[in-house]
């Protein structure tokens, strides 16, 4: 055979196969899977399901430890692909609320008295470990013990958050009701966070918890570093191969409905240019991956798959150093947020990718949250005003607005924003806010920052983009990111009024309606000092083939892990 | 024996260079202190003295160089991490691909190169040429995701699953038959293969046909050619084994150069070799880890220099004499 015939039988072939595209279907029938979760969060892409059938996740890092609550978790990759196994009494839920996990609680627990707060727990006497051993008041005794930091200084938690306030954990009823006491004076309004992932007290006892320090931290790094044999949940592990894929079986000690899958396989993609093209080839069956544009362009050109972007609970913000000589002055920091355009902001990053992207206009809540309220508009920050922002400028004295901005002591004014090195989003968010300032006649020199703790927490900057993360349980986070004397507090923002209802929220946060008013009186009088702006949640994207039911986006940490064993091929799927 | 030792020495500067490197670009604890709700202070301090951040970059690669003399290649960031354990899982990962690459690539190479220098300014050559020229042009992420679409469309288009786009097997590949192993391997094999294969060809060509060009235009070739020895025999045994020289060379030369495409086949193609071991180690600002995985890519490149100096004195018989 001549070079020429193969020549022409090779780009035949080429021909024969680029030929062989995918049909170009326009993507809204595929759309009704998930259509309705954004008003029917629970009940979107439901269905009747038949036995068995495996289904394929996507996810782009491997877990980091078996224990999800050690320093290594609070990650949530692991807590997505442990969720199966780990009873907890509340989920995250799709609809951004603390969800109760009606499978391990016989009720919702109750609030037994405000003082000392105390919240009595109701477990399912059927509820058992995949070993029989009935769940039980010692493993919420044991969670509580590892995570205080008082009974045992070396089990490194992820959070003592709400731990560090217990009194007492008690037992009644062959420890299947849980009461839970506080230290007198203390409230913590976001108990409902508080003992997810709960592990097995009976394990840790015969793996070093001998009720010793020594003895808790021992068996706190054995579930770190065992893989578990054991379940709590509707799966439990079958297999794991390390940075590859953990593959999970239903628990036979299950006692909630059966689930419909024979197998979950968390396989780990870290290419994210590999999702489509393995979705596309079966390898993967759903996923809930970072979006880009190239990603979300071509999901939409596929067929046969659901898919929804919405809006995360991770939200980005831009951030004054009140530390810095100039932006000490309110008038200036005024002018810098009413010439900086959020949705132009959002135009060119998320907005490229998510039509429904807007500015956000609140510091602790989101848009689908009940509590969300808009703080932010009021005061004119993120409108791109530059024309008010000059007024505002020269109604307080400074010079040269528009050209070259001095104070009205004379000293011209020069700023320096940071972000973090390699983020697109970021870097073009400084980008534009460079270009509102220059307008003002404010250079703004941009630098990149490697390590961003290090950076917030020095102080080293004066303005900063980056991101908080927020939870279903708000009040403490609230507290941690704006309280006067918080770390977190990084750019020193002190309002004694703000701060007096901050901690007002808190105690009056058992009444979760009320409390979260209080939050957001302080939140307007913080958007009213122009500390912090809001720019935009960050998008989820949940990906799912549709011969997939009951699969469903869910935004919170918990992630859509949370009804796998509802999850199953749909009952008409060939 | 001489150069093996002259190597330590470097090997001890790069590695620490590069430890250095790692160990001041980042804070490997910063997800920990950026969590919200927040870390303890304590676990922040117990981590801090795990991975001794609070000794200097010196003691630290101390302590990371003792350990590796005992085996012991040092604490992950991540708690339950064995470093030395993936070093050497990931190593049998990427040498299937990187061996089954290179012996592709030289196989096409010589072909080629044979082939456009026999026939110089033919028809064929133009063509050899030409190809090579494109792969030499494509960025390999490219070529994969290329190769990528393309076997999806084949997948499709026969309702089939005999290309796989990401990892080295299947699910369950524990439980196949032996048959249904090697077809399994073999399909995940192929494309990351074939991308790294076409890329590292490409430049190998070029060289090994201006060698073979520039050895049949010897004398002693002519001489042969003279005597009346066959063609064939002429190609085979005169003017081949010497036109392998500079292709041996470039061989060893490129070998960084290949585990450096070998890191982003690894990527495109979802392996869990030593190109995500690396890509995971410097995200996570690891710097044992990534110290680690830096020493042995010296060491191969090292042990890859060894070996074609060996091949020289196989295939250059003067070489051989001194």
């Amino acid at each position: 055979m001549t070079i020429r015939r193969l020549t022409v039988i090779a780009t035949a072939t080429l021909l024969a196969l680029t030929a062989c595209s995918g049909s170009e279907s326009d993507g809204n029938d595929e759309l009704l899977g998930f259509a309705s979760c954004s008003g029917s969060p629970f009940d979107c892409n439901k269905g009747e399901t038949k036995t068995g059938g495996t289904l394929v996740y996507y996810e782009e890092q491997d877990r980091t430890t078996w224990n999800t609550v050690s320093s290594d978790g609070g990650h949530y990759v692991t807590s997505v692909m442990m969720r199966p196994l780990l009873p907890t009494v509340y989920y995250g839920g799709p609809d951004y609320k603390p969800l109760l996990n009606q499978d391990l609680m016989a009720e919702e627990p109750k609030l037994a008295s405000t003082s000392p707060q105390t919240v009595v727990y109701k477990l399912k006497p059927e509820a058992v470990w995949s070993d029989g051993t009935p769940i039980t008041a010692d493993d919420f005794a044991y969670q509580f013990r590892t995570r205080n930091t008082r009974d045992c200084p070396d089990c490194a938690s992820s959070s003592n958050a709400g731990y560090d306030l217990i009194q007492d954990v008690k037992g009644a009823d062959s420890g299947k009701t849980v009461t839970v006491t506080f230290q007198a004076g203390k409230v913590y309004p976001d108990w409902k966070g508080l003992f997810g992932d709960i592990y097995p007290a009976h394990l840790a006892k015969q793996n070093g918890d001998d009720g010793t320090p020594a003895g808790l931290a021992k068996s706190w790094e054995w579930f770190g570093k065992t893989q578990p044999t054991w379940s709590g949940g509707p799966f439990r592990i079958e297999s794991y191969a390390e940075a590859q894929e953990l593959v999970e079986v239903p628990n036979p000690k299950w006692w909630g409905a059966k689930p419909a899958l024979d197998k979950i396989v968390f396989k780990v993609v870290t290419d994210q240019s590999s999702f489509v093209p393995a979705l596309q080839n079966s390898e993967i069956n759903a996923g809930d991956p970072q979006p880009n544009l190239d990603m979300v362009t071509q999901v939409q050109n596929l067929p046969d798959v659901n898919y929804r972007i919405s809006g995360g609970l991770s939200w980005e913000h831009i951030d004054l150093n009140l530390e810095n000589k100039f932006l000490k002055d309110k008038a200036l920091r005024e002018a810098i947020f009413r010439a900086i355009n959020v949705q132009g902001i959002i135009d060119r990053t998320v907005g490229t990718f998510w039509k429904d992207a807007k500015p956000l206009q609140n510091h602790n809540f989101v848009p689908e949250s009940p509590h969300y309220k808009d703080v932010v508009s009021a005061t004119g920050a993120g409108a791109g005003d530059v024309e008010k922002a000059k007024q505002v400028l020269t109604a307080a004295g400074y010079t040269g607005v528009g050209t070259a901005l001095k104070t009205p002591a004379g000293e011209p004014v020069t700023l320096r924003m940071r972000h973090t090195e390699g983020n697109v989003n970021r870097a073009a968010t400084s980008e534009l806010v460079q270009a509102s300032l220059k307008q003002l006649g404010i250079p703004l020199a941009i630098q990149t920052t490697a390590n961003l703790s290090d950076t917030t927490s020095k102080g080293d900057y004066d303005l900063i983009v980056f991101a908080w993360v927020q939870t279903p349980y708000f009040f403490s986070g609230a507290q941690q990111t704006w309280g006067k004397n918080s770390e977190s507090n990084y750019g020193h923002w002190v309002n004694e009024k703000a701060d007096a209802v901050l901690l007002q929220a808190i105690q009056e946060g058992l009444d979760e309606a009320k409390g979260a008013a209080r939050l957001n009186e302080a939140d307007a009088l913080m958007a009213q000092d122009y500390y912090v702006l809001p720019l935009f949640q960050r998008p989820n994207f949940m990906v799912a083939q549709n011969a997939y039911v009951n699969i469903r986006p869910n935004a919170t940490s918990t992630g859509p892990t949370y009804n796998t064993q509802e999850w199953g091929l749909k009952a008409t799927a060939n | 024996m001489r150069r093996l030792l002259a190597a330590i020495p470097v090997l001890i500067v790069a590695s620490f260079l590069s430890y250095a490197l790692v160990a001041l670009s980042g804070d490997p604890l910063e997800p920990l202190k950026l969590r919200n709700p927040p870390a303890p202070q304590r676990t922040i301090d117990l981590e801090t003295e795990r991975l001794g951040l609070d000794d200097n970059i010196v003691v630290r690669y101390g302590h990371w160089l003792g350990g590796v003399l005992h085996g012991d290649f040092g604490e992950s960031v991540q708690s339950t991490y064995d470093i030395g354990a993936n070093l050497t899982r990931a190593t049998t990962v990427t040498l299937r691909l990187v061996v089954v690459a290179i012996l592709l690539a030289l196989v096409l190479a010589v072909l080629t190169g044979v082939v456009g220098a026999v026939r110089q300014y033919s028809k064929s050559d133009y063509a050899l040429t030409f190809t090579g020229f494109v792969f030499l042009a494509m960025p390999l992420f490219w070529v994969a995701i290329v190769l990528k679409d393309l076997a999806v469309r084949y997948n499709k288009a026969t309702g089939t699953t005999v290309f796989f786009t990401i990892g080295e097997t299947s699910q369950g590949y524990s439980g196949m038959s032996p048959g249904a192993k090697l077809a399994d391997v073999a399909g995940h094999l192929v494309l990351p293969t074939l991308a790294l294969a076409l890329i590292t060809y490409a430049a190998w060509s070029r060289y090994q046909r201006s060698a073979v060009l520039e050895v049949l235009n010897s004398d002693y070739v002519r001489l042969a050619r003279a005597k009346g020895l066959p063609w064939r025999k002429v190609l085979t045994r005169h003017v081949l084994r010497t036109a392998l020289i500079p292709l041996v060379t470039v061989t060893a030369l490129d070998v960084a150069g290949i585990l450096g495409g070998a890191v982003i086949t690894e990527t495109v193609f979802n392996w869990n070799g030593l190109g995500r071991m690396l890509l995971t180690g410097v995200a996570r600002a690891d710097t044992d880890a990534v110290a680690s995985w830096l020493l042995l890519a010296g060491l191969v490149v090292i042990v890859c220099n060894l070996i074609a100096d060996a091949l020289y004195a196989v295939l250059d018989p003067r070489i051989r004499h001194e």
